[in-house]
């Protein structure tokens, strides 16, 4: 069996595409786990209930609204304690999520190339709010953007002058309600000013009517349980599922080229002569394994090497346990693909199918965005994948559960299983001579 | 002869019709699940209607007269309160199908959510706040009517229909409402596009592009065959030898397009713009992308090669334009986005799918253009070079 595996070995090492997969998968799954960005889960940005503080004008708020919530983009020139208040007090109503462009920050005005110090900065900001809100329309989802004059607070208590402007960008009926709630807080604001006279003691008053207010506390349930992941977890666990993507991808071909040695000595009728030297049809097939679990090892000491450049805080997981769930979920893709291809028994059609299975594996399991709010039928069938687990397995470990490596073993050795027998029937209903199964 | 050899190419092709199948399924298939993952995310608000809330009072955290108000003003917002006294709120929600319920405490009250009826404890949550909002708005007029001082006239509260502020080519400038000091424009946007249609769309336009595969029961026919030999002999030129598998390839995909788009909008009810501008942007797409196949294959001579290499190539220009997140959310700056053919065929059929109408339409058809233009001559220079080595 020794020398089988060693020649297998020696073609694999002869194929250029074995060491393009073989190295640069990993090397890019590490830049993927490298990236600095916060964020990345752009789809659990539902989930913040907060007013949100935009860092760049052109950061896109569609995501926001992912629960369903009307998003207002706001550009904020004021800045004053008015203004926040009113802000504040929309984004606590429970139908509003505001998303805040700082136009007084300093790095905001030097990204669009305005000085604070510009004595035409009014007309300006104007003229780059105008602009963004063109390109927002047909860029980015929201429900209205508003623009809030530098001079608020002058304007708040001169009705004469605006002191904020609302551009709608959809049909959403809930406009109204915005509109309503704008007159209710603005009405609160001059009301608070005309008794107290000054900006000061307007919102001290506000602060002491709402403390006389019933407080509000929100309880979300949902029939399913679901894990509970601080956002940066659920960053760390969004790049993970991109780097386990990638690198499914260096597996599942690692694993192909094993079959296409097989294919080809199938073609060239290599079986023959090593049944011929004595070795039975078992054995031989036996080897092509034990090669995939070399080639499977090799993919992930590539990836152990890579990770040495990574900080494992930043990952959220420790080396030993990112390797471990590395390699059992790469045992699982090289077999499959490796029997799928010598199932398929044609390298060109093999290449197709494990691509296929990369792709369609890949977005069912939620590598790329959650399945939460799929039908029940795809939520069945994303249950079938092998990356849905490994990803539970990732937020387990995220969240410090030890029982995360044992559940990855014993699904890693149930599909292995399944794998294994549902390969051995595809080869034997093929029943090609050279497996023996004639 | 090229006629001779673009029907022979034809017949070829369908004999491993598979290729063309799954091309034809693929889409579907993709389009069933992505637009169902997406749907949530991508669907457009839709009022509530009528809604059945339980309530229950604690320790007499509301007064009778705030109660009856509650419930008058509920009963103009099309909201049925019930008083339930005791078992789970949770529990309740479940049992008695309701669509939220809040418990009034002493200084506080909590509103019970069911994430799964997205919208129904958003109204709930507001139309609560509302209330509260509005009685502390009452007392402080009260007490600002009581004090002596008044700042501000009422009649300077009345409506202002002027309007003010910079108005702009694209933002359409009409008083809906002016109330107080503030005004309300309507700007030009994109309406809202579903999950189905976007992934509908963009799903035909993503498959088009990976469609060299169709090719491969010609090409290894070919090689089989050493047509490319026999072809040598028959002094054929390079760039009719090009065409007799460019034509019958972009065909074939063209028909095998045609019927997954049929196919979805039948199954799925996709929504597309302009059928004439829309056929044609996905056919000239077709046309550049079998071109830059064409000329990978030919460069590499080797159709495993060419699958990984197109296949890569067109992953990550649909990564950048919008076919797995879409482009209106996704991060990615203009300039990168840019930088994809994909992203302008893209967004040109979807906007021709929302506005009927895309600055995009002219600027996907040139690329796309220019693509099959260089691609296939890079595709004939480079059979000519390969010719001429075999010679030599």
């Amino acid at each position: 069996m020794r020398p089988l595996v060693k020649s297998t070995m020696k073609l694999l090492l002869r194929m250029k595409g074995f060491w393009f997969f073989l190295l640069i998968t990993p090397i890019l799954s590490t830049l993927v786990l490298n990236t600095k960005q916060s964020n990345l889960s752009y789809y659990e940005r539902s989930n913040v209930s907060d007013m949100t503080e935009l860092e760049r004008i052109d950061i896109k708020v569609a995501y926001y609204g992912g629960k369903g919530k009307y998003v207002i983009k706001v550009y904020d020139a004021a800045r004053s304690e008015l203004s926040e208040y009113l802000l504040q007090n929309l984004s606590e109503s429970g139908l509003f999520h505001v998303c805040r462009v700082d136009l007084t920050d300093a790095k905001i005005l030097a990204d669009n190339a305005l000085s604070p110090e510009d004595p035409d900065l009014s007309v300006k900001l104007q003229e780059l709010v105008n602009a963004r809100i063109e390109a927002d329309g047909f860029s980015d989802r929201m429900g209205a953007a508003m623009y809030i004059y530098p001079e608020f607070d002058e304007n708040l208590i001169d009705l004469n002058r605006e002191s904020l402007k609302i551009y709608e960008l959809s049909e959403d009926s809930r406009s109204a309600a915005l509109r309503m709630e704008l007159d209710t807080q603005m009405q609160k604001l001059r009301s608070a000013y005309q008794i107290s006279h000054s900006n000061s003691e307007a919102l001290s008053y506000l602060g002491r009517a709402d403390a006389a207010t019933p407080q509000k506390e929100v309880v979300t349930f949902s029939a399913e349980g679901k894990r509970n992941l601080s956002m940066t977890q659920v960053d760390q666990r969004t790049r993970m599922g991109y780097a386990m993507a990638i690198l499914t991808l260096g597996y599942v071909f690692c694993g192909l080229f094993v079959a296409h040695i097989a294919i080809h000595e199938q073609n060239d009728s290599v079986y023959l002569r090593v049944r011929l030297a004595g070795v039975n049809v078992f054995t031989n097939f036996l080897t092509k394994v034990v090669t995939v679990v070399f080639v499977t090892l090799m993919v992930s000491a590539v990836m152990g090497v890579c990770n040495l450049f990574l900080d494992v805080e930043s990952m959220g997981i420790d080396r030993v346990h990112f390797l471990t769930v590395l390699t059992l979920m790469g045992l699982i893709f090289s077999t499959l693909s490796m029997l799928l291809g010598m199932i398929v028994g044609d390298v060109m059609s093999s290449n197709i199918a494990a691509f296929t299975v990369w792709s369609v594996s890949s977005v069912l399991s939620g590598l790329y965005f959650p399945m939460d709010y799929t039908t029940d039928t795809l939520k069945v069938l994303s249950g079938l994948m092998p990356h849905k687990w490994f990803l539970d397995g990732v937020e387990m470990i995220l969240l410090g559960d030890k029982t995360a490596v044992p559940m990855l073993l014993c699904v890693t050795v149930a599909y292995l299983v399944v794998i294994g027998s549902l390969g051995s029937l595809g080869l034997k209903v093929k029943r090609v001579d050279e497996w023996g199964n004639a | 002869m090229i006629r001779y050899l673009i029907k022979n190419n034809f017949k070829i092709m369908f004999r491993s019709a598979a290729n063309i199948l799954m091309l034809i399924v693929a889409p579907l298939a993709v389009i069933a699940v992505l637009s169902s993952a997406f749907s949530a995310l991508m669907e457009s608000y839709e009022d509530v209607g009528s809604m059945k809330v339980g309530y229950r009072i604690v320790d007499e955290g509301l007064s009778e007269q705030m109660e009856d108000g509650l419930k008058k003003a509920a009963t103009q917002q099309d909201i049925l309160l019930i008083e339930y006294t005791d078992q789970d709120p949770q529990e309740l929600v479940r049992s008695e199908n309701l669509s939220g319920f809040v418990t009034f405490a002493k200084g506080s009250y909590t509103v019970y959510e069911n994430e799964d009826l997205k919208g129904n404890g958003q109204a709930l949550e507001y139309f609560i706040h509302a209330v509260y909002e509005q009685v502390a708005l009452q007392n402080m007029e009260m007490t600002r009517s009581l004090s002596s001082y008044q700042r501000f006239p009422e009649e300077s509260l009345s409506d202002d229909s002027s309007e003010t502020g910079e108005g702009s080519d694209r933002i359409t400038e009409y008083p809906v409402n002016v109330i107080n000091d503030y005004s309300v424009v309507k700007a030009d946007h994109m309406p809202a596009v579903d999950s189905t249609d976007y992934y509908g769309i963009i799903y035909i336009a993503y498959f088009s592009w990976c469609t060299i595969v169709c090719g491969a029961g010609l090409f290894s026919a070919e090689k089989k065959n050493r047509i490319g030999n026999k072809l040598r002999v028959s002094g054929i030129s390079e760039f009719k030898a090009y065409l007799a598998k460019f034509i019958p390839l972009v065909l074939v995909v063209i028909a095998g397009m045609a019927v997954a788009t049929g196919a979805s909008i039948v199954l799925f009810g996709v929504h597309w713009g302009s059928p004439l501008w829309s056929f044609l942007l996905v056919a000239i797409g077709i046309t550049a992308a079998m071109s830059f196949g064409l000329m990978i294959y030919t460069i590499f001579d080797n159709m495993v090669i060419t699958v990984i290499l197109v296949f890569m190539a067109v992953w990550t220009w649909g990564f950048l334009g919008g076919s797995f997140e879409t482009y209106l959310f996704s991060e990615m700056s203009a300039s990168i986005q840019h930088l994809s053919p994909i992203y302008y065929l893209n967004r040109s059929l979807i906007e021709l799918s929302t506005m009927g109408e895309s600055d995009y339409v002219w600027r996907s058809l040139a690329i796309s253009g220019a693509m099959t233009v260089v691609c296939s001559a890079l595709a004939v220079f480079a059979g000519m070079i390969r010719k001429r080595g075999k010679r030599a």
